[in-house]
């Protein structure tokens, strides 16, 4: 972390601390209120693609700690994601479980099923994984349709209640899905710099050193498979309930498949990727809505026009990113924020 | 009833087997994971469907119009895509061929929409053919020459012509090749050109035996990766025989298990049949043994 002049770290609480200058303070206090009072300014239409963002962005961190983080490509988060979202659709509506419960023990049971159908990748590297976890996502979605509960048809879940406070008003969920944002944040990125998360890259950059310097591969692959399944299915859980309803549709391949891409256009295995990527084109998404309903004339979303435009510009940033820039905005953002901090003089 | 399930699952799982191995073929020749292939087949399917039932021209100058258009979109791809990519890591390849085939699915489908373009069938393949005494529909009888056609001619081009042989030269290694002057790049362009063209006989075959969908055909060409893992990802042999083993256990399954969970067997069986074989034997039937024990 660059430090302004004169600033110095005399002690390791210093040295280890996120917040260190006066500035930062502003920032973090301004952005929070900032944050806080957001959806009082925009109307419930904004306020819930922000809910959007933020699962979203819960489902994205969880791929970048085991694909940005620990190397293993997977092509089934939408899958976990899907686990989170039935189970907690099934312990809240048929066993009356409490959101505040259910949505818990949905990205546990997610974690835990997950892990256990990527054993097979456990063994394997490189494009063995990818496979496994593609496999891992068409059993997925496909078992989930054939559940005795309620087959093929959509789920319906109950928004949560506490304290007389009803949250099926997007803005007080706003407030649940920011504050399980934040939660997550402190954690990965903390987990990132413990001993863990320097196992992880150790095994992303080199697996064979990384046995050699005596990293139980094993527990640590298993380590990333879970938190990686936990917070998809946490965020899957979080969007089910916030949509009311869940169905194989928002849990396909070609989800899996643009978290993969909204991670590696916003820069792997940094903590910034995963908002990075989300933001662009979640924003793309709406601006993509206003611009083929500007053309075609209402309200587009779900319309076969407007899935081509988005299939066809998704598919080119995705192709771009990766011939242009294949280090992401995280990457792009470092270098302008360098370049400013010395500018006007670049030596 | 068995016998009959036998031999059209054979016949699928030939053509499955015939657009796998342009999967292997590029995957041996350059290490590029090429998961676009169902996109691939898909426009091969669509430009054949173009050709003999838009235009309305006979078959064989469809077809062979179909085979050469496809060659050239393999060169394309190759030239403007691929090539960027080499030495890459393995994320930058793979998302690029996933961004090649939403890609791809977009713009088909702005083309030609959502519904089954089922090719016309000539008289020949209407009805049934009793072969040992089991009735084969015509369609798995011609799909089955035309597969068979496709795979001699195939071998032998990899066996005789000069061309093919600087092809095998290049999958064998590389770096040999180039010292003996064999022109790596134009070979590998050739290389996509081809795995593209395999791409374009399957869309032809399925074309008639179910008809080209946008979302249907992709994901017959999403079965190519059980196929190559089950053959050993290195082996030509291996794709014609993964093929037919996907094949044979998905018509199989999909008609002894289907009315016990209710469908959908067909689609799933490939892939749980992959997680086995990962988990077991994850070098495949023909490939290298040289997966890392973790």
């Amino acid at each position: 972390m660059h430090l302004p002049c004169g600033t110095f770290n005399d002690s390791y609480a210093k040295d280890i601390a996120y917040v260190r200058t006066k500035e930062q303070w502003i920032i973090l206090v301004a952005s929070l209120v900032f944050f806080c009072i957001l959806p009082h300014l925009v109307g419930h239409y904004f306020t819930g693609i922000f809910i959007q963002v933020g699962t979203t962005v819960i489902i994205v961190m969880g791929l970048n700690v085991l694909t940005g983080y620990t190397g293993q490509i997977s092509l089934g988060q939408a899958g976990f994601a899907a686990l989170g979202g039935y189970t907690s659709a099934i312990a809240s509506g048929y066993y009356g479980v409490p959101f505040w419960f259910s949505v818990p023990i949905a990205a546990t049971i997610s974690g835990a099923i997950g892990t256990m159908l990527l054993l097979p990748a456990l063994r394997l590297r490189g494009f063995y994984v990818a496979l496994a976890t593609l496999a891992a996502q068409i059993v997925i979605t496909w078992g989930v349709i054939r559940l005795p509960w309620k087959g093929a048809a959509a789920y319906s879940l109950s928004s949560p209640e506490l304290l007389g406070i009803d949250f099926a008003n997007p803005v007080n969920y706003y407030y649940v899905a920011l504050a399980c944002l934040i939660l997550i944040t402190f954690c990965i990125r903390n987990l990132t710099r413990t001993r863990v998360g320097r196992a992880w890259m150790a095994i992303r950059d080199n697996d064979l050193a990384a046995e050699l310097l005596g990293i139980n591969l094993l527990a640590y692959k298993v380590s990333a498979f879970f938190v990686c399944c936990f917070l998809a299915g946490l965020g899957g859980a979080l969007w089910g309930h916030y949509a009311g309803s869940v169905s194989v549709d928002f849990y396909g391949l070609d989800r899996s498949i643009w978290y993969l891409g909204y991670l590696v256009v916003g820069g792997m295995g940094t903590m910034l990727g995963p908002f990075a990527g989300t933001i662009f084109f979640l924003v793309l998404n709406e601006v993509l809505v206003f611009a083929v309903g500007a053309i075609a004339g209402g309200y587009v979303a779900g319309s076969t026009y407007f899935v081509l435009a988005r299939d066809v510009a998704f598919g080119a940033i995705f192709v771009l990113f990766v011939l242009f820039e294949p280090r992401g905005i995280a990457h792009r953002w470092g270098l302008v924020r360098s370049y400013y901090r010395l500018a006007p003089f670049s030596y | 009833m068995i016998g009959q399930l036998l031999i059209t699952g054979f016949i699928i799982g030939l053509v499955y087997g015939v657009v796998a191995l342009g999967f292997v073929l590029i995957y041996k020749a350059s290490g590029i994971i090429n998961l676009a292939q169902g996109q691939i087949l898909m426009v091969g399917g669509f430009l054949g469907w173009v050709f003999f039932s838009q235009f309305g021209l006979p078959f064989p100058l469809a077809f062979i119009l179909t085979l050469v258009a496809s060659f050239l979109l393999g060169v394309v791809i190759e030239r403007f895509f691929i090539r960027h990519l080499i030495g890459e890591p393995l994320l930058a390849i793979i998302i690029l061929t996933l961004g090649l085939s939403i890609l791809m699915s977009g713009i088909a489908m702005i083309i030609w929409g959502h519904e089954v373009h089922i090719y016309p069938d000539f008289d020949w393949l209407r009805g049934t053919i009793s072969m040992f005494g089991i009735g084969i529909d015509r369609k798995y009888v011609f799909s089955f020459a035309i597969a068979v056609a496709c795979l001699f001619l195939f071998a032998s081009y990899f066996r005789y012509a000069s061309s093919g042989i600087m092809m095998r030269a290049v999958a064998d290694d590389q770096l040999a090749a180039q010292s003996v002057g064999i022109p790596i790049r134009r070979v590998l362009s050739n290389i996509w050109g081809i795995a593209s063209l395999t791409g374009g006989v399957g869309g032809i075959v399925l074309g008639f035996l179910v008809g080209v969908t946008t979302f249907g055909t992709p994901a017959v060409g999403l079965k190519v990766l059980p196929i190559v893992i089950l053959g050993g990802l290195e082996s030509l042999p291996g794709a014609i025989c993964g093929g037919i083993i996907v094949g044979i256990a998905e018509m199989i399954c999909g008609f002894y298990l289907d009315p016990i969970v209710g469908g959908g067997t067909k689609d799933l069986i490939p892939f749980v049949l992959m997680l086995g074989i990962l988990l077991f034997r994850p070098y495949g039937i023909f490939g290298l043994v040289r997966i890392e024990r973790v």
